[in-house]
């Protein structure tokens, strides 16, 4: 494309997204040199940069994110970290070849395992110096460039010996967008952030037996800086906060009890207020205190009821990635092609997929739930392509799937879901028409274990978050919070459990969901935040299995006596 | 650096103990191991060697130990090895050398090197020196290494005991003193332990320090290595790895822009 096409091209097509709210107010508009060096070399290698006997770049990409980032940590009323750095991450893509087929998704053998495209990420300069920042995006494209060449020669060698089938393209077309929201960071001072860690994890030295409990926060902000050849300019805010409290101890048998919670917002300052933390906080040290006497559960197979962010835990883990579109890259060595694979919703489009009462949707725009900031929700994705709010599922029935700029069978085209390194949900939400007050639900489920002669069953309340837990073998989610529940409706707090593996057809059985919904929050990367909301739900049938964790004699000698 | 990667690495005590490592000095106590006119210290109380300062210098080791000068060969007779607190045969104390990287366990790590010797000439006069010895061995030229960036060398006896150096300015000096030294690129050292040893033939009288993070099991501690310019009748060399990239293909921005 040349010069003249890629202003063309923009001009036409340009619209402008406006109004979503910035971290704080936005002050006027101005260009930043960042922006200005970003423009002026992606145009001269646009126009300039060849190689003799090799295609050209036909799309290249930069993107300079500035962040300022938090950390700060605290065990059982001690401070252990509080940092805050500031940083400037550089991104360069450049693709050769064309839309349909071209340098992207493709892991050739001496780059196996190093990410399947021509891009690089490294360190950019903090001041807002023109000529050092064109500088390093000058090399940097250069590399990128070079890499791009060589990935598609391999790419262009591997296929002419493959059999087309299905022939997808590797990139759609979008018309380009600007979109400018930028926004002032104040950065935060970590010393009060470390204070309220040290306040939280205080909690956990109240009860006895606790052998540890920590209170870990982060906070990332700050800009995203983006540009491509395509036209498509971007200025948007970075804000990811998280928090996670978690506490251990050690039953008599040795297996460790331990609980957590996890919270992420935009911004710490969107964090519940600390009385609520704290009494959270003494919650889980009562439960985990409490959980060391409490018996081993059962393997069980039959109707399970999960509750609040129990059953967001598993919708997010089990559901929504069943909605993304994602195609794994090709290459070289097919032996050595990065796992993964399609969706298997793939081919289910138009078939029904959860219970008919149900629908689903994917709603980047929700920007508050009940009263409570939404921090998956975003105005543009990582490819710079508005957001859309996608209806997914009507009356049990698959629509269509999240997507990105990586086009998948009968899926064309982005619908603005293209983040963190693939398709992903902003916010998904899901509800039946059938659903029924919270209240009502566990007798609908005490009536479900009579009906199946089953002399009990498990009510899960919290399940840990992947990478939340370690040790504890091949499985499902692992369960935090269960109770063991008789027909009488008698509850009896259990641990060592966790899910079995949840098919795909699992959502076809679900039985019952509650009116109230719970809104969930979790992290796709340092930057990136992704929601649930959904109801508390009865499925017909899941799988509940012991943990195999290898467990660890208790300490020899009791714990020092506390001060 | 030639003496920290090709000695200093060879006598800490902690690689006398594993039966995997070469131990190329175990056997070697009380013979001699360096040309007589060499001796090495080992000395973390120095702090300067004229105006610079070493930064090998510490007042404790990592265990606790007060740092000591240990002179390690004197006149060219091995004597003892650096120690950390787990004895070898024939030495159970430490003398100071236990050291490593926060987060790390101490093992016994070198100090600030010392090279001393008692046959030391002008450094012009090794130039003499080495073109003699161009002319004996009927070489047109030799090589002169001025700088080095670093070094690494394995011990261990499942790998070739070998060691390289990385040099980063060298000149060629030609044996017809009329020919001006010229600088050249692209050559590393390299060779095996003993035989380098038995090359040294003599030293200059100008003392030069090398300070640097050496790497190992412990971590990165910081270190010194000393000494006058040495003069060796044979040494290999081969060529640096080279990257294959091309060179830019736009010519760097210029324009500053307004």
């Amino acid at each position: 494309m040349s010069n003249r096409a890629l202003t063309a091209a923009a001009a036409a097509a340009f619209f402008l997204i406006a109004g979503w709210p910035a971290l704080s107010s936005a002050p006027a508009a101005q260009q930043s040199p960042l922006i200005g060096a970003m423009q002026d070399e992606l145009k001269r290698s646009m126009a300039e940069m060849r190689v003799k006997g090799e295609p050209p770049p036909y799309y290249i990409e930069y993107e300079i994110d500035d962040t300022w980032s938090l950390r700060a940590s605290a065990r059982l009323g001690a401070v252990v970290e509080d940092l805050m750095s500031r940083g400037r991450s550089l991104r360069v893509q450049v693709r050769v070849g064309d839309y349909s087929f071209d340098s992207s998704r493709f892991v050739t053998m001496d780059r196996a395992g190093s990410g399947p495209s021509a891009d690089a990420t490294m360190s950019a300069p903090l001041d807002d110096n023109y000529d050092v920042i064109r500088r390093q995006l000058w090399l940097a494209t250069d590399a990128a460039y070079k890499r791009a060449i060589s990935i598609y020669a391999k790419k262009k060698a591997a296929f002419q010996n493959r059999s087309a089938t299905d022939v997808l393209p590797d990139f759609s077309r979008e018309p380009p967008v600007e979109t400018d929201l930028p926004a002032a960071v104040a950065p935060l001072k970590s010393s009060e952030w470390a204070a309220r860690a040290r306040q939280i994890s205080a909690a956990f030295t109240s009860e006895s037996g606790i052998e540890t409990g920590d209170a870990f926060l982060t906070d990332v902000r700050g800009t995203s800086y983006y540009l491509n050849s395509e036209g498509f300019k971007a200025v948007t805010p970075i804000a990811m906060a998280f928090m996670r409290v978690s506490a251990e101890a050690q039953a008599p048998d040795g297996m460790t009890v331990r609980d957590l919670f996890t919270i992420v917002e935009n911004r710490l300052e969107d964090l519940p207020p600390m009385s609520d933390l704290l009494s959270r906080a003494r919650r889980l040290a009562a439960r985990v205190s409490e959980g060391r006497a409490a018996p081993i559960g059962e393997d069980f197979t039959g109707p399970i009821l999960l509750e609040g962010t129990a059953s967001a835990e598993v919708i997010r883990q089990a559901l929504v990635p069943l909605m993304l579109a994602r195609r794994p890259p090709d290459a070289e060595n097919p032996r050595f092609a990065p796992g993964g694979q399609s969706t298997p919703f793939l081919t289910r489009i138009g078939l029904r997929v959860l219970s008919e009462s149900f629908s689903a949707s994917d709603t980047p725009s929700l920007k508050a739930f009940d009263g409570r900031p939404v921090a998956g929700a975003y105005a543009i994705d990582d490819e710079a392509v508005p957001a859309k709010d996608v209806r997914l599922v009507e009356k049990g029935r698959l629509l269509t799937l999240l997507t990105s700029r990586t086009p998948q069978k009968n899926l064309p085209r982005s619908n603005g879901h293209g983040r963190a390194g693939g398709a992903q949900a902003g916010v998904f939400q899901m509800q039946s028409l059938l659903a029924i007050p919270a209240s009502e639900l566990k007798a609908k489920y005490l009536e479900l274990l009579k009906v199946q002669e089953k002399p009990f069953g498990y009510i899960v309340r919290a399940v840990a978050g992947p990478g939340d837990v370690q040790g504890t073998g091949p499985g499902g989610p692992v369960i935090l919070e269960a109770v063991k529940v008789t027909p009488d409706g008698k509850e009896e707090p259990v641990r060592g459990l966790r899910l079995g593996g949840i098919p795909s057809t699992a959502f076809r059985d679900i039985l019952e969901a509650s009116k109230e919904r719970t809104l969930f929050s979790y992290r796709l990367n340092f930057a990136t935040a992704a929601s649930v909301v959904v109801p508390n739900l009865i499925f017909e049938e899941l799988d509940i299995q012991r943990t195999r964790e290898i467990g660890q004699k208790p300490p020899v000698v009791p714990p020092p006596a506390l001060n | 650096v030639f003496f920290h990667e090709i000695f200093g690495h060879r006598v800490e005590a902690s690689r006398q103990r594993n039966s995997d490592d070469s131990q190329t000095f175990s056997g070697k106590l009380n013979q001699p191991v360096l040309p007589s006119f060499l001796s090495v210290v080992f000395d973390p109380t120095l702090q300067k060697i004229g105006n610079i300062e070493l930064m090998g210098h510490y007042a404790f080791d990592d265990e606790g130990m007060k740092a000591r000068r240990v002179t390690v060969v004197e006149k060219g007779t091995l004597k003892t090895f650096l120690m950390d607190r787990a004895p070898v045969h024939g030495f159970d104390r430490s003398n100071g050398h236990g050291r490593a990287e926060p987060g790390y366990l101490p093992v016994s790590r070198q100090s600030n090197l010392v090279v001393e010797s008692s046959k030391t000439v002008s450094n012009d006069r090794l130039m003499d020196l080495l073109r003699d010895e161009m002319r004996k061995q009927h070489k047109p030229f030799g090589l002169l290494f001025d700088n080095i960036e670093g070094g690494f060398t394995t011990t261990s006896r499942g790998s070739a005991n070998a060691f390289n150096v990385l040099p980063n300015v060298v000149y060629k000096v030609y044996a017809d003193e009329s020919r001006a030294p010229e600088l050249v690129r692209g050559v590393d050292l390299i060779g095996t332990p003993l035989t380098a040893f038995a090359k040294i033939m003599a030293t200059g009288d100008k003392v030069e320090v090398f300070n640097g993070v050496c790497g190992a099991e412990s971590g990165g501690v910081p270190v010194s290595a000393s000494s006058p310019p040495l003069l060796v009748s044979e040494v290999e060399v081969q060529k640096k790895a080279q990257s294959q990239e091309t060179p830019p293909i736009l010519p760097a921005p210029t324009q500053t822009r307004k």
